[in-house]
């Protein structure tokens, strides 16, 4: 076993947060605007959840400086799919704005698992 | 009756959403049909009847808006009326399928509420409402339905003359209101105080008001006026009839009964619920003519009554039958004509021949002489399945075309494997346990798979037609249904049973029960292979399909499916001069443009619900206005609207 820097980038976090930000606030506007398409369906409920969810993790992870690494991977995984649910979600309810915020939300997610370390904090890797 | 939509259960249609006389024709369209006078009303600006033009043919002469500006449309002008119903209160849900009128430089609009919106054309501002006060309570449909209101006016209206011009609007409880074009105020001299009780006329087998939710077709001062009711329910109903009424006072010119007197203490409706169309030149109307009651089970009915499930042409003046086409032999699928004829002038092999175009539940598209009834095109009685049922004495034979091509094919589409595999067979099984044995399987007590059922081919709205080309286009539906006859006794405990949810239908009176349901997975999915939905165009002067696409998309839980499967589709295209078809009637709350020539979508817009209605087009100081009623079908999507929205082209 080795250890690296767990040197994720916060500025990842921060983008993905600021994407999950937007894209509750585009779904909570699409459920409700009667002309979306989408207003009042139970497809439009679930990416209002992912988003949420979405937001919670990615402000944990930019706000958390002593995070356990289980917890991280977690949050890390959890993360990405998240976004590529909610992508696929936006997809077939033909949400481009939201099909863009996760694409944001994907390069925030790779500027913070490959990006510039700043906090560092050692954990450990195999 | 327009209770086809209410037939469909929720479940198959949250999978299936999850599925304007006639001389108003431009300069064009003019010529083309100059032996035909101008019916009054009409100029190339307007939309004054229900399809466009007495002649049904749903065409605007305008060309402001091209293939190559469409994707500039943009919303002028939108009403939110406030009459609409999800169903969740005490009022049942609404069903809004009004198709605008302009005319008298106002857009008139009639509401699933029974209320007469004005509106102007050019800022959407109300200029007045009328509140007829109709009784909002299901009494024949399950649904709070309306398609419209007419116009009519004074050969030579005197301006600021009370009711020179007049709006008519009909009622689920059978009130015919009228009131004056300009204020909205009733008409005195019509009815009583400008309601005229057309149940008045129901003295027959009456078991329910004579419903009015189809707009009457004006044709100088005559009201041709038709009626909705229900025949799912009962043996012996009130008979099919049309009333010929005066547009001033409403007094009764004439009607005309479909069935024979010594029949109608053994069935009933074979009424006209859809919109009729009318050769003003040779003053006949062409009517659209349904099933008897019970739809299912005909043993009582004996053969040759030529006038059920027919087109039928009648002299306006007199009501006297000139003649009838039999489309369905006694008809025991529910396949109601059930939309009106389209006229023209059919140019083929160097002679000019005036035709009418039927579109059909059946997916057959009949051209016929409209003098005669002859068809142009071949008919042919072909043999089909024999009803295995004790007493029903089907018939032998049934009339088929072939060209154009049905706008369905003769055999069902086959099982969908993936609604198969999600249900872990149950598709497969299911088609093998059920009597297939093509077009015309007749309800069986085993139950029969028939297709197209009656929610398939093309619904009321019919088609449109550009008459230079003499290209129609028709948009339709696939749809698989499972028709099953019960014994009384086994009608009887399948009620107690609590299975009432998915069409269980009593026929009281008569030996069976029925037991109708859309061909879907435990999962709520088609089990038959998309496309679900399409449009087609085709050349008349041929016969030959021009093109055929998939047409809107499924949408479930907000979800879209992919295009290629289409959607069940309700309301009708309009075509321009351009050569862009207008539409909504998909169930993914979106209202499209479309390339006459190719199928191609040029535009699409979302609008707050399905757009199940046809739109109207027209010119308002200089500027070309596509309209819709988006109201949806409660019964297809739970989403309904109140929303009237105008597109235009940015000044």
């Amino acid at each position: 076993m080795s250890t690296r820097s767990a040197s994720l980038s916060t500025s990842g976090a921060w983008l993905m947060a600021l994407a999950a930000l937007a894209g509750l606030a585009v779904s909570i506007a699409n459920y409700f605007n009667r002309d979306s398409g989408i207003a009042g369906e139970p497809g439009t409920l679930l990416v209002i959840a992912s988003t949420a969810i979405m937001l919670v993790a990615a402000l944990i992870l930019a706000r958390a400086s002593r995070l356990g690494g289980f917890l991280r991977g977690f949050l890390v995984i959890g993360c990405l799919v998240d976004i590529f649910g909610t992508g696929f979600a936006a997809y077939l309810l033909e949400s481009q704005a939201l099909l863009w915020l996760m694409v944001a939300g994907l390069v925030g997610w790779l500027l913070h698992v490959f990006g510039p370390a700043r906090d560092l904090k050692a954990i450990p890797t195999s | 009756m327009p209770r086809t939509e209410a037939r469909l259960p929720r479940l198959a249609l949250s999978c299936l959403f999850a599925i304007a006389s006639s001389a108003g024709l431009a300069t064009a369209a003019r010529a083309q049909d100059a032996a035909n006078p101008a019916p009054l009303n009409d100029t190339a600006k307007n939309w004054s009847t229900f399809n466009g033009d007495l002649q049904a043919r749903k065409f605007s002469p305008l060309t402001q808006i091209t293939p190559e500006n469409v994707k500039d449309l943009k919303v002028a002008w939108k009403v939110h009326t406030g009459d609409m119903s999800d169903g969740s209160g005490t009022t049942p849900p609404s069903v809004w399928s009004a198709t605008p009128l302009f005319v008298n430089d106002t857009v008139y609009l009639g509401t699933p509420f029974y209320r007469i919106f004005a509106i102007e054309p050019d800022t959407g501002k109300v200029k007045w409402t009328y509140d007829s006060k109709g009784e909002l309570k299901a009494l024949t449909q399950p649904d709070l339905k309306n398609r419209g209101v007419a116009y009519w006016q004074a050969d030579a209206p005197v301006a600021g003359q009370a009711c020179d011009k007049r709006v008519y609007i009909g009622t689920m409880d059978a009130k015919l209101h009228a009131v004056d074009a300009d204020t909205g105020k009733p008409c005195a001299d019509f009815g009583k105080a400008g309601v005229l009780d057309v149940n008045a006329f129901n003295t027959t087998n009456a078991k329910w008001p004579l419903s009015l939710l189809q707009p009457p077709t004006v044709f100088k001062d005559y009201l041709l006026l038709g009626w909705a009711g229900k025949d799912w329910d009962q043996t012996v109903d009130s008979p099919g009839t049309i009333f010929a009424l005066d547009a001033r006072t409403g007094a009764l010119r004439w009607e005309f009964h479909s069935l024979p007197p010594e029949l109608i203490n053994k069935t009933g409706t074979a009424n006209v619920w859809a919109s009729m169309s009318v050769d003003p030149e040779r003053q006949i109307l062409y009517i659209p003519v349904s099933s008897p009651s019970p739809n299912f089970y005909g043993g009582d009915i004996p053969e040759g009554l030529e006038v059920i499930t027919s087109v039928t042409a009648l002299d306006i003046p007199t009501g006297k039958m000139l003649w009838s086409r039999q489309l369905v032999h006694h008809d025991i699928w529910d396949l109601d004509t059930n939309a009106a004829p389209t006229l023209f002038d059919l140019e083929k092999d160097g002679k000019t021949i005036p035709a009418l175009i039927q579109t059909s539940k059946q997916g057959f598209l009949y051209i016929l002489d409209r003098t005669t009834g002859e068809p142009i095109y071949p008919m042919e009685e072909r043999p089909v399945p024999k009803s295995t049922v004790p007493g029903e004495h089907s018939a032998p034979t049934q009339p088929f075309v072939d060209l154009p091509k049905p706008v369905v094919p003769d055999k069902w589409p086959g099982v969908y494997d993936l609604a198969d595999w999600a249900s872990f067979g149950y598709c497969s099984r299911t088609a093998k346990s059920l009597v297939d044995e093509g077009r015309f399987t007749p309800p069986s007590l085993q139950g029969s798979l028939v297709y197209p059922g009656t929610i398939g081919g093309t619904e009321w709205g019919g088609g449109a037609l550009d008459p230079r080309s003499q290209t129609f286009v028709v948009n339709s539906s696939s749809a698989v249904q499972t028709y099953q006859l019960l014994t009384r006794a086994d009608y009887e405990k399948a009620v107690s049973g609590g299975s009432e949810t998915g069409g269980l239908f009593p026929q009281t009176g008569g030996p069976y029960g029925m037991n109708l349901n859309t061909f879907l997975n435990p999962l709520g999915m088609p089990c038959w292979k998309p496309p679900y939905g399409t449009m087609a165009a085709y050349d008349l002067k041929t016969g030959a399909q021009l093109w055929n696409k998939p047409f809107g998309q499924i949408q479930k839980w907000g979800f879209y499916m992919p295009e290629s499967w289409g959607t069940i589709t309700i309301g009708a295209p309009v075509v321009t001069a351009t050569g862009v078809i207008f539409i909504g009637a998909s169930m993914d709350s979106r209202v499209r443009a479309i390339d006459l020539k190719t199928g191609e979508v040029l535009w699409k817009s979302l609008v707050e619900a399905p757009a199940v209605a046809m739109p109207a087009v027209y010119d308002y100081k200089g500027k070309q206005y596509v309209v819709f009623t988006v109201g949806g079908n409660s019964i297809l999507t739970p989403r309904v609207s109140d929303e009237i929205v105008a597109f235009a082209l940015p000044n």
